[in-house]
């Protein structure tokens, strides 16, 4: 009997341990008929489920707390699921990566495009980059006896001054300017490769420049150079080469060597009857072009000013005659030019100018 | 020498830094919002875009000058700023009699006008109001939407992209769960969006897991959804486009042991090449005796 009554004691104060606990927190579930569709990553939820309209209407501060409350329980249960661990005295989760796709500021960027070197060197196998050793930025002079910059600040004073005389080779003439040419020899250099640097720009906007031409540098050229010499001299005038006569090298030249800026002829289609249609269409733009008739315009034209003249020169012979007796004839020779305008008839025309003076005769 | 006409470069280390950050990259930076005040912003529209600024601190550049644009009929000064300032987002305060207290969301990609909606402010309730604590600057919000509009209309999940680009901050690989601390929620109903900011308060539940809960901060804005202007699917799918480079395949057969060491598997276990099918031909068919015998052997096998 006694360890019976024990038995209900410890029950019943299990029993209420649970309701005190109970009391004192609260749940953390959440019941939703739908369940959330959660991005942990980005630590957004959206919640499918319909709102209750009344609510939204009546109590509207309170249902919307409420319902913020449910959802972030919800996804603060998800994020306490995470992987966590202590740093300092802070427990820090691990976020995945977000799934919500989000659009990206710039598009995402283009590998950049090979330069010509790059190209040949990837066909030949070749290292694309040379591979980078730690070089001193100076070197000893054994003739100058110092440190001197491989380039830069005091390089240049420095290949002066090592290099007071330099020795005319026996292949070259006695008189010519060695310091010149090794200066124009740089010159052509640095051109060159800044050339080169922006034609790989180019290529890579798709650019089309025209042929580099011939160097200046190499003392003799190469056929290929030659013939490319001489398409270059033949545009290299005030009109692109467009009255130049032809050149008999001309026939033999390849088809990039043609001078850079003249259009390419487009070839016009061959077929029998596309042919005859081209004809065809000549030959009415020229007949369109001579009038009616088989009779020019000009002509007309002509013919008709010399009739106008004609009675013009008759106009004013009858105003003199006019003139000596009726003076009423000359003003109805006056009222007449209506009838002088009109070139419909020519016989009409002297019979106004009679009516006119008949007119006159009437008024008086 | 004759002058050699060069592509322009940037002169200085500075200016190349700054040419350099501007150029698209695999993994970007957070982006920037901007806040411009339009030419007949009013007070209401003006509070409640610097409280939303507030929210979003620190980052952001509010433009307090008064600036003539209509995003909606030329947003071309829009994409100039952002291009120059190099901030994708903006939000742009007006009030006019034709669309009054508005605030127009938008962002641009690639420096071209992406997405904008206008949200019309019905209602207003400024963080002054709340007697409450606010959240530290710089948490990472979680952001909730409710309402079934974020589910079937297709305008209303292009918003929803829209405010989630707009409120997340950035993205992190690790967060201190006690800096779980603010809530920004949008909830959807009858062509209205409600937005409201909570703090959490993590109480005791007995678990692991700790009961949540909120209390409101501010600022709490009801927005009537006005004019839109949403990308093309197209436009949209391509500039969500993401890096393939960005994680890259594991390696296989490699790993390194406990003391650091690097190990391969380089051969397997020794392939059976009796077995192996090689090229089919007639003539290398077994005959008829040759498959009586094999099957014979397996029946012996079998018992």
């Amino acid at each position: 009997m006694i360890t019976d009554f024990r038995t209900i004691d410890i029950v019943d104060k299990a029993f209420k341990e649970v309701a005190a606990k109970k009391e004192k927190f609260k749940p953390t579930t959440v019941f939703k008929l739908l369940p959330l569709e959660t991005d942990v990553g980005t630590l957004l939820a959206v919640d499918p489920n319909d709102l209750n309209s009344e609510e939204l209407r009546n109590n509207r501060e309170d249902y919307l707390k409420e319902l913020a409350r449910d959802n972030t329980q919800l996804l603060l249960n998800e994020v306490w699921e995470l992987p966590s661990e202590r740093v300092d005295d802070v427990i820090v989760a691990k976020l995945p990566k977000p799934k919500y796709l989000l659009p990206r500021e710039l598009p995402v960027p283009k590998p950049k495009p090979l330069t010509k070197y790059q190209q040949y060197a990837l066909k030949k196998g070749l290292p694309l980059k040379k591979t980078k050793k730690h070089k001193m930025n100076v070197t000893w002079d054994e003739i100058l006896k110092k440190w001197v910059p491989n380039y830069g600040y005091k390089h240049a004073q420095a290949e002066k001054e090592r290099e007071t005389v330099i020795e005319v080779p026996d292949n070259v003439d006695p008189m010519t300017d060695m310091f010149a040419k090794k200066e124009a020899e740089k010159r052509e250099r640095v051109s060159k490769n800044e050339f080169q640097r922006l034609r790989n720009i180019a290529r890579a906007a798709n650019i089309k420049v025209p042929h580099v031409g011939v160097p200046a540098v190499e003392s003799r050229l190469k056929p290929d150079q030659l013939e490319l010499a001489a398409v270059a001299s033949k545009s290299a005038t005030a009109s692109a080469g467009v009255f130049q006569p032809s050149i008999s090298a001309d026939k033999t030249l390849k088809s990039w060597a043609k001078p850079p800026g003249v259009p390419k002829q487009k070839l016009k289609p061959v077929s029998g009857r596309a042919e005859k249609e081209i004809n065809l269409n000549i030959l009415e733009d020229v007949m369109r072009h001579r009038g009616s008739g088989g009779v020019s315009e000009k002509a007309v034209n002509r013919q008709i000013a010399q009739e106008q003249r004609q009675v013009h020169a008759e106009k004013m012979k009858s105003r003199k005659k006019g003139r000596g007796g009726r003076t009423g004839g000359g003003k109805g020779g006056k009222k007449g030019p209506k009838g002088g305008k009109d070139f419909g008839g020519k016989g009409v025309k002297a019979g106004k100018v009679g009516k006119g003076g008949k007119k006159g005769k009437g008024k008086r | 020498m004759p002058f050699i006409q060069r592509v322009k470069r940037p002169v200085t280390a500075k200016g190349r830094r700054i040419l350099l950050k501007k150029q698209p990259r695999f993994v970007e930076f957070p982006k920037q919002t901007m806040y411009v005040r339009g030419k007949k912003a009013n007070a209401l529209t003006m509070d409640c875009m610097k409280e939303i600024y507030q929210l979003k601190k620190p980052g952001g550049l509010l433009f307090t000058k008064k600036h003539d644009i209509l995003p909606f009929e030329n947003v071309g000064l829009l994409e100039n700023y952002s291009q120059r300032r190099g901030a994708s987002l903006f939000i742009f305060a007006s009030s006019n009699k034709k669309h009054p207290h508005s605030l127009i969301f938008g962002r641009t990609h690639d420096h071209q006008l992406l997405d904008m909606v206008e949200l019309e402010i019905e209602a207003f309730k400024s963080i002054k109001e709340f007697k409450t604590e606010h959240v530290a600057v710089g948490l990472k919000p979680c952001i909730l939407f409710a309402g079934e509009d974020f589910q079937t209309s297709y305008d209303h999940k292009r918003i929803q992209n829209l405010l989630v680009d707009m409120f997340q901050r950035e993205v992190v690989t690790d967060i201190r769960l006690q800096g779980l601390e603010h809530v920004i929620m949008f909830t959807a109903a009858d062509d209205k969006i409600f937005l409201r900011n909570y703090r959490v308060q993590l109480k005791k539940s007995g678990s692991r897991i700790p009961r949540v809960e909120l209390e409101e901060i501010g600022p709490a804005v009801d927005f009537r959804i006005g004019r839109k202007k949403l990308a093309t699917e197209d436009l949209f799918k391509s500039a969500c486009k993401q890096p393939t480079s960005i994680d890259p395949k594991p390696k296989k057969n490699i790993r390194t042991d406990a003391f650091g060491s690097k190990l391969g598997r380089v051969h397997m276990t020794k392939q059976d090449v009796n077995s192996l099918q090689t090229r089919k031909m007639k003539g290398l068919k077994k005959s008829y005796a040759e498959r009586k015998e094999q099957r014979s052997k397996k029946k012996s096998a079998s018992k």
